[in-house]
This record gives C-alpha cells, structure tokens and sequence, in this order.
C-alpha cells in the first residue's frame, strides 16, 4: 500500500488509473474487513463511479484535485446524502441523509473517493468502539484489542491497509485516541479550523471533525484540504489555509517544547504520579520521554511545562459535553427521522423510541447531561465546569507563554482487550490527556512513537496553540522521521503493507 | 381586608411579533406563510442531524430598530437552548436569548400619557405548527393523531416584555396599538394579530388601590384581538376580585382565553417548567457595537408619535392622525402633502378610503397627482375614491398612476361647454321642475342632476351641474 | 381539525426534587430526569444510573472545592462574535426525499400520534 500523496502524484500524471486504486483497496477489504470489522458500509459502486470520474478529468487533461483518486474512509457521523449515515446507533439504522457534509464535499471536489462508512462508538460516546450498536471494531495490530474510539473503524480501516486516509470526529480525544491505538497518525484541529457543518453533533462546543493517516505527510495533505472557512457554520474561523505540506520540511531547532508535568505521571522516567487521573503505563511515559529526547537531538529546546487545570479536566468534560449531548440527542423522538417504536400519545412514543434507540452509555450520558442542567444544579455542576473551562484556557495561555508546542501521552495505555475497560469510569480514563485540548480548543495530533506492553503501538501527543497547525506539524514531523520503525499489523493473508 | 373596596388592576404584556424578514431567523428557507406543508423547509429547519443555525442580520436589525423605537439598551446578548419535547419543536430545543437580550430596559409612551417601561425584547425562533385529528370539535381531546409542517419553523420572533405598568383593559389595549403602529412605521413587522402573526399575552393580577406589592398573577393566552385583550383583562381582574374578596386567592399559572369569554386553566405537564437552559454553542455571541447601532437609528423612519405631531400640525383632527398613523400611511400622506396635495383631502382619503391592502405601497407622488386630479375638478370624490381602489390594488406597478387609471375607467372630466348642453337639453326635458326651481325649490335640482348622470352615466361632477343650473336661474 | 397556536407548555412551577450538590443522587432524582430525557426506564434500570451517576457526580465534588469566583465561564472555545448571514433566500429541502425519511406521514406532513396535554 502507498501514501495517499504518492497515490494522488500518480494519478493526476496518469501513471495510475484512480479506478485500479480503487480496487486495490476494495480487495484489501474484502480479504480482511471480516476480521476487522472496520465499516458499517462498503460503498463500493460509488467508489467505483467516483474513480472513474476522476479518472475521466485526467484523461481530458483536466486536474482532479490534491487528493486525485485517494480512497477515504468516512466516520459514520458524517452526513452523506443517499448513503446511510447511523452513527452506529439503532436510532438511525438506515437513515438517508439529503445532504452531504462540508467535508465531505471537500474532499469530492479535491478528488478523494468514498470508499466506505467506519464504525464508532455509538454517536462518538466512548473510547474503544465498543459501544457500536453493530459491534466493535477489531484492532488489525491484535484483533482480540480494541482500536479505540470513537473514531475506531477509521483509524482501524487506515491500519488495516482499507484506506489510505479517513476523516474521524474528535470530541474528547475521538481521532487522537484511536490512532495511537491503532499505530497511525490523528489531528484534532483547532476548533473552528475545520467546518462542522453535516457532523452529527455530539458536544457541540467540542466536536471537532479531523484526519487519520498513515503518516504525518497524508495527514497534513487532508487537512488543508478540509480547513477553511464554512459560512454555514457560525463557529467556522474565517482565515486562510497555510500551506501544512511546507510545514513539514521546516526544522524545529530552537522550537520550545514543553512536556506536561500532570501528564507525564505514573512511570518509571519520573513525573508526579496522579490519583486522579491515574498515570500512563511506564512504557508510554518511557516513549514520551524518548520522544522529547529526539526532538532535543533535532535541535529543539526541551522543558518541563505545568498545566496545572489539566488534573480536573476529565471531570469538567464529563460534566459538560454530556449536558451538550443531552440536547443535541433531543431530536431522536421518533418524529422526523430514523426509529419509533409506537406509542399511545407522542409523549410515549418519544419515550419508547429512545428506550429502544439509545444504547446503554448514550442513556447514561443523556441521564448525566440532563441532571446536571436541571433546575437547582446547573450552577454546581454545568456552570462551575465550565469556568474549570476557562480556568484550563489560561493554564495553556501561561504554558505558551515559555513553550512553542507541548508534549505528552495521547493514550495512557495501548490497545486493551475486549471487555477490560467495562466500568465507566475507568474508561472515561483512556481520554485524560486529550481532554484538556477538547476543553480549550486548541489543536493537538498524535504521533506514533515505538510500542509499549505486547509490542503495541504508543502515541505521543503534540499539542500546539489554537490556529497554530503548521508548528505542530513540523514538530509531528519531526518526530516520525526520528520513531523507531513500527511493525506491520497481524492480519492474516499476509498479503499487506 | 379590603374586601369591598377599590382595586387596582396590575398587567404587564408579553407581546410577540413575527418580524418581516425574506429568510428565517436561523436558515435561507423563506418565511413565509400559506404555502403547501414542509414546503419552505431546509435541514435546519427540520432539525435534521448535522445541521446548524447561521444567524439573520436583518433580524438582528429589525430588533436593535424595535428596541431603539421602544428607548432600550441595545447589549452584547448570547442565544440559550430552552429545552422542552414537542413535535412541532424540530430539535427539541429552542433557540431563544433568554436571560442576556439585545435589548432592555426601555419605556413607552403611550398615548394618553402613561409611560410603560420595558423590560425587555428579544428574539427567538418559532415553532412549526401542529393540526390535531379527530376528537370532538376538533379539541386535542379524543384526537386520534397529530400532523406536523415545519413551515413556520425557525421564523424569527422578538418577544416584547413590558413591566406591570399598565392598569387598565384600555390601557393595554392602546399600549398593544402603540407597539404595532412602532412596528409598522419600522417594516419590522406586518403585527396582525388576527392572523398571529402578532400574539399578545397578559400577565394580570389585582391589588388593593394603593398598594405597592405585586400579588399572585395568571398568564392569559389566546389573545388574538384587541377586544378578546380587553374582555380578558376584564375578566382576570374581576376573577380575582372575587377570590379575594371571598377569603381566597387565585393560583399563580396560565390560563387559556376561550370563545365562550372565559378565561380556563390549563393543566401543566409536570416537568414543564425545567428548561434546562444553556448557552448555544452552535451560535457565537452577538455583540452589536456603537457604530452599528447609531447606522440602525440613522435607518430609522419618524416613529409614530412624530409623525401624529406633524400631522396635527397640517390641521388634522388628531382621531384621524391617530388611524392614520395607526394604518402605517403617515409617510404618505405627508409626503403627498409636502408635494403640494390638498391636506384636508388627503388626510380624509387616508381615512376613508385607504383601509385597503397595498395602500402602504403607494408612492406619494401618486397619491398627490391624484388629488390634484380631485380639487381641480378632472376627477368627482367618488371617482377619486374608485381610482384609488385601483391604485392599491397595482400599487408597485407602474399602472398605478391615477391619471393612466382615471382615464381606463373612462372617468375624463367633461368640457364645460359640453356638461352646459347636457344641462340645458335636462331643463328642456323638464320644464315644470325648472319653473318649481326657479321659483326657489332648491331641491329639485335633483331632478336635473339626475339626469345628467344618467346620460354621462355617472362620470359627471354634480357640484358642476348644480353651478350651471344656479348660474342659468340667476342670469 | 384544530391548530395550536402555540406549541409551549404551559408554564407552571413545579417542585423539582432538590439536594445539595455533594448529596448522594438518589432513585427519585433519576426518575424526574429521565422523565425529563422522555427515556423510559424499567425500576431495576433506574437504580442502575443512580449509582451510576452517583459515582460519576462523586468525581464533581473536587470541583466544589475549587474557588472559581474570579473565573468567568468559557462557553465558546474560539473567540468569534457577530456571526451572521444575509436575509437572501436559499434553497430548500426536497420535500418527499425529506419524508421519504419521517417513520409517519401523511399528506406532505410528518405524522405522530395524538399530542396530549396542549393547547387546543
């Protein structure tokens, strides 16, 4: 399998057909997706037609686009219209959508080609695509481990060699998460970088819609080619795209970078280990660590950096993204669109609709979010989260103040087994270190960096101030070129990557 | 502790107008009205998943003109989420700005004298609307099922809060004439309240006369007239007044103004009133600065009581400035004046003859041509009547020049010469009545003048025929 | 037939079960929030989220100990104001594409069953 930047070189010089790619891809799928299980759907006619158009540009000289021909992999969240979209959710089992989502006709009109619908946890709630109402998603590095979530059927699908490049949601760690599980390459933008109009929203003031590559360079590519200005959505950042593939050539000496004290906890290479976020494996703080050793090697200045609001994030997150999905998952009603389950007056059928519909952790987050906005809390628990909100904003303000980028685990662990993360709690923990992004809604991407225990693949997260991609990209850059090699994935067939 | 004694009737008003945007408050689908069910739709307005609200600028404009009009604050305001389940509420949440309005803390003047202070007007999106199936007389109750058409939602609303200043059916009723004719003036909406596209609800209670405190009040709806406002006040207040006064006291809750002139509880679901409000985060917040504000107010037509004023000032009667006015025509009349229109008629067509759609639409240029038609005697009163029906009718079109219709309708004001001939070949015809007529017996005049009309039928000018004749008698 | 004018609930208080935030949540305060979700819920399910939530909202107690008074809450993560659309037409939604979706209609609406407890 090749780089979605090497696909896209070749078939806009036409020296491959986008519809040869395109079958390369299918057949990887069809060998494996069983395995896997990394797509609610195939859409393979349309890809079909999609390369051939592309195709067609080409041979009238015409020019398809930065992505020419490149397979993707969308998120099931991501409205397509005419092409089911569930968020892997019985609530909208089968659901046509009569539009497509911003991104989505981004990536159309740069000459990607549709290729499939990922699985996800259900309406992005989770961490390990368990939550999927049609089952979790395999991790292709050990198919009894989960690839993590939400966005697991993406980052598995990039893994698994089905796509080359696909789009994730990230709300609390839902891109960055799942690709340091899966051994590939996640970007959160800033909020507001990258249009959200046409994702099915789960906290609004979080979701943030971004790519997962199998390097730094296909991710990059992706998104410039997502980012930008979308008038219909009010919270979209009106400013120019920069060049991100330039970015990547540029050096990072004299760069600052500041690896997060709170974050750092739990192992071996020091750090104060904390309760309440509970600490990394010692061989993700090892790979952090040796992480921030190369970028020294490269060059850059490397500190220790204290955000101090970071150990009571995950707490200020579960408080308000559940009181965000409370409303936005309102509309399920049996009304409108998707499932009913009959009822003697409306009232009861909105009740036996969502009963049937939602899933248990959706329940829970919609019970949670509900209370914590009623009448009597919303002041102790909404209100008081969201000021721990601002509270993290100026910690990171403080951070860049000495820093130009910070460092620390994407995941506190490797992939887990299935069913070993069943209390919530302790899967609410997978997310610590990507939350306080989601919380000031600055960028953040996730780096494969070696393995930790069973020979896994380990994450290390960039995080950068908000708008400032282009520096975080050199410094993710950077450390690829300085990673030690990762091992392909255990699929059978071995006819892969 | 009064009982027996005066009371005084404390109400404030809520009032709800549609605003006359092209577009709705959150999405490019029209707001409009009338048209086939889901027709005038778009996902925003269905709440489908994936969708999200871009805010109006003329709507913001139209509250920020409302609220200077009304001597508010204009504020930086945030939209909330008001949260309830219903089906014609698409996402189950609306979008309203609750507690951080654009604008506050304002007054009215009503006219009469009494200033009613305003706490507040903001905006917020409507619901769709829901028709319920079978049941006796229509009532929810029985009803078999429920159809829903989001038409209607997401049409811009700004909700108009006055404070407990008003104390009588009459002064509500022309605080709610004052609002619309504000309204009108500003194009902010066309505030008809038959058709709902105004809704007007009271918030009424009764205390002994001069008291200060506030005592329980009830919120009545369904108030879709001025006369059901007035009969409800009236009714709420004597309600009251006779729970007081027999040791009890009414319940603080909504009530429900009925045809039968009654007003009726309504029984609440019983989580109602938790809205769980929040801020919007699909919306940034709206922060209107000076510079914006004063473009508005610069934008800004004469409000209605300036207008009343310099309608005075041409002389007329003030009940007629005041429909005038009321009827959003100020700007015409006084523009036709201004180009040199006969006051006293122009006023007097305003009121007579111009409670007609599309007569806003009608540029004073015509409305002047066509009463210099009037008073130079090329057009009768009744024609200038007829031809302004036209007008109103193709106002905006350029056929609506008075002179083009008049001549359409063949109402072509006759030589002189030609009306004397008629008039004399009429006293030919009738030579008995003349010798009465000439022997003083004025009203035989009818006589001839009948027959004039007759013969021209109808397009004569009677005053002429009766100038002739007189001239005849006296020669 | 009958049209509502108005689709709001009527408005009258009610008292909401109310505690103090570090008080334990307890089955009666699930039950009024699920009622208020419109989730239906078995009692056995219920007693599942009270200590589900009681243990997520335990977690919230050390935010009760943080003086945030000076701390102004942060609702929108990027500081954007004054977002707005011109009042221009657009397109709108093919209406039968849009139905062909809705789980009931009927004569170019969505259908529900009867709407109890509104205005009639």
């Amino acid at each position: 399998m090749t780089s979605a930047a090497a696909i896209a070189s070749d078939v806009r010089s036409g020296t491959r057909r986008a519809a040869d790619v395109v079958e390369e891809y299918l057949s990887q799928i069809e060998a494996h997706e069983r395995d896997v299980a990394a797509f609610n759907v195939v859409t393979a006619d349309e890809a079909r037609a999609a390369a051939a158009a592309v195709d067609a540009l080409v041979a009238d000289g015409r020019d398809p686009g930065p992505l020419a021909g490149v397979p993707v992999a969308y998120k099931d969240n991501l409205c397509t219209r005419g092409i089911a979209t569930t968020c892997s959710s019985r609530m909208l089992e089968g659901w046509l959508p009569p539009y497509d989502a911003t991104v989505v006709t981004a990536m159309a009109s740069a000459g990607a080609v549709m290729i499939g619908k990922t699985n996800l946890d259900e309406f992005a709630m989770g961490s390990s695509t368990e939550n999927s109402a049609f089952g979790p998603t395999r991790n292709p590095y050990d198919l009894g481990r989960v690839p993590g979530g939400s966005s697991g059927g993406s980052a598995a699908a990039v893994a698994a060699g089905f796509a080359p490049l696909a789009l994730g949601s990230d709300t609390g760690g839902s891109i960055r998460q799942p690709a340091a599980l899966c051994g590939a390459v996640g970007i959160k933008p800033t909020y507001g970088r990258v249009s959200r109009y046409g994702l099915v929203a789960f906290a609004s003031s979080f979701d943030q819609i971004g790519p997962i590559a199998g390097d730094v360079a296909d991710a990059a590519l992706a998104l410039g080619v997502i980012s930008g200005h979308d008038p219909a959505d009010s919270t979209s950042i009106p400013a120019e795209v920069p060049d991100y593939g330039a970015a990547l050539r540029e050096g990072v000496e004299g760069l600052r970078v500041g690896v997060i004290t709170e974050l750092a906890g739990g192992g071996s290479a020091g750090g104060e280990p904390d309760a309440s976020l509970g600490g990394s494996d010692p061989e993700v703080i090892e790979r952090l660590h040796e992480s921030a050793e190369a970028l020294a090697d490269a060059g850059a200045r490397v500190g220790r950096a204290s955000v101090p609001a970071v150990t009571y994030g995950l707490t200020a997150y579960y408080l308000i993204a559940p009181a965000e999905a409370s409303s936005n998952l309102a509309r399920y009603d049996g009304t409108r669109y998707g499932l009913r389950v009959a009822g003697a007056d409306a009232e009861e059928m909105n009740r036996l609709t969502r009963r049937a519909g939602f899933g248990a952790e959706v329940k829970a987050r919609i019970m949670l979010g509900t209370f914590a906005l009623s009448a009597g809390y919303y002041d102790a628990y909404y209100g008081k989260a969201q000021r721990v909100r601002m509270l993290t904003r100026r910690d990171f303000d403080a951070a860049y103040a000495d820093f130009d980028v910070l460092l620390s685990p994407t995941s506190p662990c490797v992939a887990f087994p299935f069913g070993e993360r069943s209390d919530p709690m302790t899967m609410y923990r997978c997310d610590t270190c990507t939350i306080p992004s989601n919380l000031s809604g600055d960028p953040a991407m996730s780096v494969p960096f070696g393995t930790g225990a069973a020979d896994l693949p380990v994450g290390v997260q960039v995080l950068a101030p908000a708008m400032c991609e282009a520096r975080m990209l050199t410094v993710a850059a950077a450390l690829e070129r300085a990673a030690p090699p990762l091992r392909s994935p255990r699929l059978g067939g071995g006819e892969e990557s | 502790m009064t009982a027996g004694g005066d009371w005084e009737t404390v109400i404030g008003l809520e009032v709800h107008v549609e605003l006359a945007t092209a577009t709705k408050l959150f999405s490019a689908a029209p707001s409009r009205f009338g048209d086939e069910p889901n027709t005038n739709v778009t996902p925003v307005c269905l709440g489908l998943p994936g969708s999200l609200p871009v805010l109006n600028r003329r709507a913001v404009e139209l509250a920020i003109s409302v609220g200077l009009a009304l001597n508010c604050d204009i504020r930086p305001s945030v939209f909330h989420r008001k949260n309830y389940f219903y089906p014609d509420m698409p996402k189950d949440y609306q979008i309203s700005q609750y507690d951080q309005p654009i604008c506050a803390d304002g007054f009215l003047d009503v006219p009469g004298g009494r200033r009613v202070g305003i706490e507040r007007a903001h905006l917020e999106e409507d619901a769709g609307k829901t028709t319920h199936i079978g049941g006796a007389d229509g009532r929810i109750h029985g009803a078999v099922g429920a159809l829903v058409d989001y038409n209607r939602a997401g049409t811009p609303l700004l909700e108009i809060v006055s404070r407990p200043d008003i104390r009588s059916a009459a002064q509500a009723s022309a605080y709610v004439e004052e609002v619309r004719a504000i309204l009108l003036v500003l194009g902010a909406s066309d505030a008809r309240l038959e058709e709902g596209s105004m809704r007007v609800d009271a918030n009424i209670s009764v205390r002994p006369a001069g008291a200060q405190e506030l005592r329980t009040r009830c919120e009545v709806k369904n108030l879709n007239s001025l006369r059901s406002l007035r009969n409800a006040i009236d009714f709420e207040a004597r309600r009251h007044i006779g729970l007081y006064e027999a040791g009890d006291a009414p319940v603080q809750e909504t009530r429900h103004w009925a045809e039968d002139g009654r007003t009726h509880s309504l029984r609440s679901k019983e989580e109602a009133d938790d809205y769980r409000y929040f801020p919007e985060p699909d919306l940034v917040p709206l922060v209107p600065d000076d510079a914006w504000i004063e473009q508005v107010r610069a934008s800004m037509p004469e409000l209605p009581a300036a207008l009343r004023s310099r309608l005075d000032a041409l002389g007329a009667d003030p009940a007629d400035a005041h429909v005038v006015v009321g009827r959003a025509l100020a700007p015409l009349v006084l523009g036709a004046v201004e180009l040199g229109a006969d006051a006293g008629r122009t006023v007097t067509h305003a009121v007579q003859n111009l409670a007609l759609d599309g007569a806003e639409l009608i540029e004073p240029r015509q409305l002047a041509a066509l009463v210099a038609m009037e008073t130079s005697g090329q057009l009768t009163a009744t024609q200038a009547k007829t031809v302004l029906a036209q007008m109103c009718l193709r106002a905006r079109s350029a056929a609506a020049d008075p002179a083009t219709i008049a001549a359409e309708l063949g109402f072509e004001a006759m030589e002189s010469g030609e009306l004397e001939a008629l008039v004399e070949q009429a006293i030919a015809e009738n030579p008995q009545a003349w010798q009465k007529y000439c022997a003083g017996e004025a009203k035989v005049a009818g006589v001839f003048v009948g027959a004039v009309m007759k013969a021209t039928r109808g397009q004569a000018d009677g005053k002429a025929v009766n100038q002739i004749l007189a001239q005849r008698r006296n020669a | 037939m009958s049209e509502s004018t108005s689709s709001e609930p009527a408005e009258t208080p009610i008292e909401a079960p109310v505690g103090a935030p570090t008080e334990a949540i307890g089955t009666e305060q699930v039950s009024y929030v699920a009622r208020l979700a419109r989730i239906e819920l078995t009692q056995p399910e219920i007693e599942h989220f009270t200590s589900h939530l009681a243990r997520v909202l335990s977690h919230a107690r050390e935010l009760s100990d943080l003086d945030l008074s000076d701390v102004p809450p942060l609702t929108h993560p990027y500081p954007l104001h004054n977002v707005f659309r011109d009042d221009v037409v657009g397109g709108v939604a093919d209406r039968d594409e849009v139905l062909s979706q809705a789980p009931g209609a009927d004569g170019g609406q969505f259908a529900v069953p009867p709407v109890l407890g509104a205005t009639s």
